[in-house]
């Protein structure tokens, strides 16, 4: 063998590196073979097991003894002589420091000694306690002050000055060991950085560095599997067993979807049995989401309450999950008085204040809840819910005192059934303008004699006597009952309140126009033409094509007088102004309508202008008679032409020209003409997209509610992406049951990827959906028949309304037997099928038998049969 | 009003969109929409921008805050969701289970 690998792997034995030195004499040794190899393997070989020996891996150190002892037989004297002098003992403690009295002592022997304290000591308390080391002696001081920290860190909360330990020096072989104590009092503290931090200080090689494993896995939450036993038991003890609580909670989940009631009562007892064993904090917050769970999935509370060991404790959380679940299992009433005990527990808790913006925000929340009932299945259910309601008090039972103190009185005021009640107090504490419009919209749509609205307009004009839009409802209310000189006075106040207001300026206008055409209904036509003149001073008139419908006052007027000339000169001015005889005729139509007299027996219909003309032509018209209050109506002689010309490739309408007549043909329920003007107006997308898919979902027929929402759904995500509240609103409104059935989904909201998909289909969908038919020959999903989403789905030819829906309805229909779905099914039963399909549908369509439907959901069931036996199709 | 039915909850949670707790005041709420609006200006990242603001929208409006907290309960989730985002306990146990694992050989 050639000294120089001799030497090489002495060299590295000898600087310490003994790992290395076994690699390279093994690469020595199977290269040459010889017994010199052998040899100097074996050396090297028995100074790495010294140096794990030395690094206290005793373990580790035997393990490879042997196994050296079993390949090289030359080894067995040498390993016998280091296992001789291994098992000798240990120098103590005592012994080890007792040098460090002697001021004689070297120093290097003194740092050699505090070197294997900083590896080897394991219990500062030992150093503190050890007798020979005398008392004065500053080691030992440091290791009483940090047996003390470490105990403090470990037993409760410390404050930084208790765990300051400046007798301990960054040099001081304790120094480890107040770092770790550091650590210990940042992770109790939360503050998980700085305990990472401290742990990443620590020496590695140093005593307290067995304690970072453990540390690390408290941290991460997460369970260590390499931890020794003391060590996961350590874990176990501070941090909690998440996994079993988590097992429990999954077990009772699955429990609670099968719905059997057994089965669930022993997953409640094991949940519970965990979280109280594992995770103590989180038991009430567990007990109450059992306790409503369990409610929704009708297990008797008696059972629940047994396998729970106790009741829940009905605190304001509680009140708010209930109200939750139950506004999630669509009883309405029930989780608004619901919310009403939440509310009071809340305030009684301090959760926030009585007044403030949060019971504000509570009440609109309930108030919103009850219009997504239609208004006249809101008050008959109301009426029933109010003769069973009995209160909430029998769930304060068995509760503490603070809880109990938070019972309801006996007579309780249901006010929280009333959106009106619950606006007005909205109101009351936070006079926002956008709640009272909604107040001012419940009431309208409530009374047609308008009192009620009147007197919300008039309190909403008092809290924010700034703003004009109340002073308008009670002017166009005074309009309406025909109390010209009431609205005169409205709208002088609107005036000094915001008199550049457009809509008040145009205000004035309409008033005098309404007061003209009401004396001209009257035949009093001088007070007629003295409106007129007062109208011909307002400067606005001269805007647009208002001069137009001026001229066709004038015109009628003098006609009516029996001036034929001066009448036909302002109809030459008429037709001069409109650019054409069309729109003239339809503006003289419509204002002789309004004058109470048949204009056309007076005149005859031209001939319609050429398509390319027609469309411009009455859209102006009849945006001449929306901007003065007087809303005209599209000839129905015209009807077919008009259709035509939105049809041809080369329609150049402007949108505000499109929407005008999608208004008009809406008025006239011309759904169809309706439907084109949308088609057009979308195919040209852009800024007013959202404005014409409510136009579409506005000229839909009544049955294709569901394709109405997707497009209001995503005309209002539209909206609410361009800031266009008064759109946003438009559209909500209209989904609450501006039309339709007054079904509406709560959540408005649409994905980006919904709204794209609800955007496309409306774009391709040229064909006005078939109204023939009964109610559920249209197609509820809203999927369009076009080639293009024909492709899509898969689907070969066109559905004739068979959609999902129908057939899943048709399947449920089976479920429950009989001839159960003639045509003329009530439309108020379909949002109520709906929700049954929703919540038990199977994945392949399939329905529970009824029985099991009422008794799972025995609210619904009920509903749905007495919609469907206060029908004429109940009756037979 | 803010907050209504008409006004969906934003599908973030915009305290975790901040970063600041769910009982940040509005000082804090304020400094983190500033610190994360440096972040992600406008002109650079318009989308994340926008998230930072409806956060900021939501958060800043105590209406809006407190509908987030309303409807905060969703009982249709698993129950494993009351762990979510919860750390576990961390009890005080004394010195002796920790002095355990430094002896331990």
């Amino acid at each position: 063998m050639p000294v120089a690998f001799d030497e090489e792997v002495r060299g590295l034995v000898s600087k310490g590196n003994s790992k290395e030195a076994v690699e390279r004499a093994k690469e020595i040794h199977r290269q040459v073979a010889t017994a010199a190899t052998e040899a100097l393997l074996v050396e090297a070989y028995l100074a790495r097991i010294r140096a794990l020996s030395d690094r206290g891996l005793a373990v580790e150190a035997r393990a490879l003894a042997e196994l050296v002892r079993k390949r090289y037989p030359s080894s067995r004297p040498a390993l016998g002589q280091w296992k001789a002098a291994s098992a000798a003992p240990r120098p103590t403690l005592e012994d080890l420091v007792r040098p460090l009295n002697d001021p004689a002592t070297p120093p290097e022997k003194c740092s050699a000694i505090e070197t294997t304290l900083r590896k080897e000591l394991t219990d500062p308390a030992a150093l503190a306690q050890c007798a020979a080391l005398r008392p004065e002696h500053p080691l030992k001081k440091a290791a009483a002050a940090l047996s003390r920290a470490f105990a403090a860190a470990t037993s409760g909360t410390v404050q930084d000055q208790e765990i300051a330990l400046p007798e301990i020096s960054r040099r001081s072989p304790l120094a480890p060991w107040k770092t770790l104590v550091r650590a210990v009092a940042a992770f109790y503290r939360g503050d998980d950085e700085a305990c990472e931090r401290c742990l990443g200080a620590i020496d590695p090689e140093s005593g307290p560095a067995r304690l970072i494993p453990p540390l690390r896995a408290l941290l991460s939450g997460k369970a260590d599997p390499t931890l020794k036993p003391p060590a996961s038991s350590l874990v176990a003890l501070v941090g909690g067993h998440e996994a079993p609580v988590r097992e429990a909670l999954r077990a009772l989940d699955a429990a609670l979807s099968s719905r059997k009631r057994n089965r669930i009562a022993r997953a409640i007892r094991r949940a519970v049995e965990e979280c109280e064993r594992n995770d103590p904090d989180l038991l009430v917050s567990l007990k109450q989401q059992i306790s409503i769970r369990a409610l929704v999935a009708d297990v008797p509370v008696e059972q629940v309450r047994e396998a729970m060991g106790g009741p829940s404790l009905k605190d304001a959380r509680y009140w708010r999950l209930f109200a939750c679940a139950m506004e999630r299992e669509g009883d309405v009433l029930e989780a608004a008085s619901l919310w009403e005990e939440f509310r009071r527990n809340a305030i009684g808790e301090g959760w926030f204040a009585a007044g403030g913006p949060e019971e504000a925000t509570l009440y609109l929340h309930v108030a919103e809840l009850l219009r997504s009932v239609p208004r006249q299945e809101l008050e008959e259910t109301r009426q029933r819910f109010v003769e069973d309601f009995q209160g909430h008090g029998h769930y304060y039972q068995d509760q503490p005192p603070s809880v109990q103190a938070a019972a309801p009185p006996a007579e309780t005021d249901c006010y929280f059934l009333h959106p009106e009640r619950l606006y007005e107090r909205t109101c009351a504490v936070y006079p926002d303008p956008e709640v009272f419009r909604q107040w001012h919209a419940w009431e309208e749509e409530t009374e047609s004699e308008g009192k009620a609205a009147d007197r919300v307009a008039w309190a909403w004009h008092e809290a924010l006597p700034r703003d004009s839009r109340p002073l308008l409802f009670l002017m166009r209310s005074a309009e309406k009952r025909g109390a010209l000189k009431k609205a005169l006075g409205y709208m002088e106040l609107a005036e000094s309140v915001d008199g550049l207001n457009p809509e008040v300026r145009r205000a004035r206008l309409r008033l005098i126009v309404a007061s003209v055409l009401r004396h001209a209904r009257q035949k009093n036509f001088r007070l007629a033409e003295k409106d007129l003149a007062a109208i011909e001073i307002l400067p606005q008139v001269q805007e647009g094509k208002r001069p137009a419908f001026l001229a066709a006052l004038r015109c009628l007027l003098h006609r009516w007088e029996g001036r034929v000339e001066e009448g036909a000169r302002w109809r030459s001015e008429l037709a001069r102004r409109m650019d054409g005889e069309a729109g003239a005729w339809i503006v003289l139509r419509g204002v002789a309508s309004a004058c109470g007299t048949a204009e056309s027996g007076l005149e005859a219909a031209p001939a319609p202008p050429e398509l390319g003309k027609l469309a411009g032509a009455v859209a102006q018209a009849c945006a001449v008679g929306e901007d003065l209050g007087v809303p005209f109506e599209i000839p129905q002689e015209w009807e077919g032409a008009l259709s035509e010309a939105l049809a041809h490739r080369d329609c150049a309408l402007a949108p505000s020209d499109l929407r005008t007549l999608a208004e008009a043909a809406l008025r006239g329920d011309r759904l169809k003409l309706a439907y084109e003007a949308s088609r057009v107006g979308l195919a040209r997308g852009g800024a007013t997209l959202a404005r014409f898919l409510v136009l579409r979902a506005r000229s839909l027929p009544p049955t294709a509610f569901t394709r109405r929402s997707n497009c209001l759904a995503a005309a209002a995500e539209l909206a609410r992406g361009q800031r266009d509240t008064d759109l946003v609103d438009e559209a909500v409104e209209e989904l609450r049951g501006g039309r339709g059935f007054g079904f509406a989904p709560r959540d408005f909201a649409l994905k980006a990827e919904a709204l794209e998909k609800v955007i496309q289909r409306e774009k391709n969908a040229r064909e006005f959906p078939s109204t023939s038919g009964s109610a559920f020959d249209e197609d509820l999903t809203g999927a369009c028949d076009c080639p293009a989403c024909r492709g899509q789905s898969g689907r070969k030819g066109p559905r004739a309304g068979r959609g999902r829906e129908r057939d899943l309805l048709e399947e449920f229909a089976r479920s429950v037997g009989g001839d159960f779905f003639p045509a003329g099914v009530p439309p108020e039963a379909i949002p109520v099928f709906l929700e049954l399909l929703e919540k038990y549908a199977g994945p392949d369509g399939s329905f529970p038998d009824l029985r099991v439907l009422e008794k799972r959901d025995p609210k619904i069931v009920k509903r749905l049969m007495e919609i469907l036996m206060r029908s004429e199709f109940g009756g037979r | 009003m803010p907050g209504g039915h008409g006004d969906p909850i934003p599908r973030e949670d915009p305290w975790a969109v901040l970063g600041v707790s769910a009982e940040a005041g509005e000082e804090e709420i304020r400094a983190a929409y500033l610190r994360k609006v440096k972040e992600h200006p406008p002109d650079r990242s318009p989308d994340k921008f926008e998230r930072i603001r409806d956060a900021h929208e939501t958060l800043s409006d105590p209406r809006r805050r407190f509908r987030r907290v309303l409807l905060a309960d969703d009982i249709s989730s698993p129950l494993v969701y009351l762990l979510e985002g919860r750390r576990p306990p961390r009890k005080y146990v004394g010195p002796e289970p920790w002095r355990a694992v430094l002896k331990e050989k």
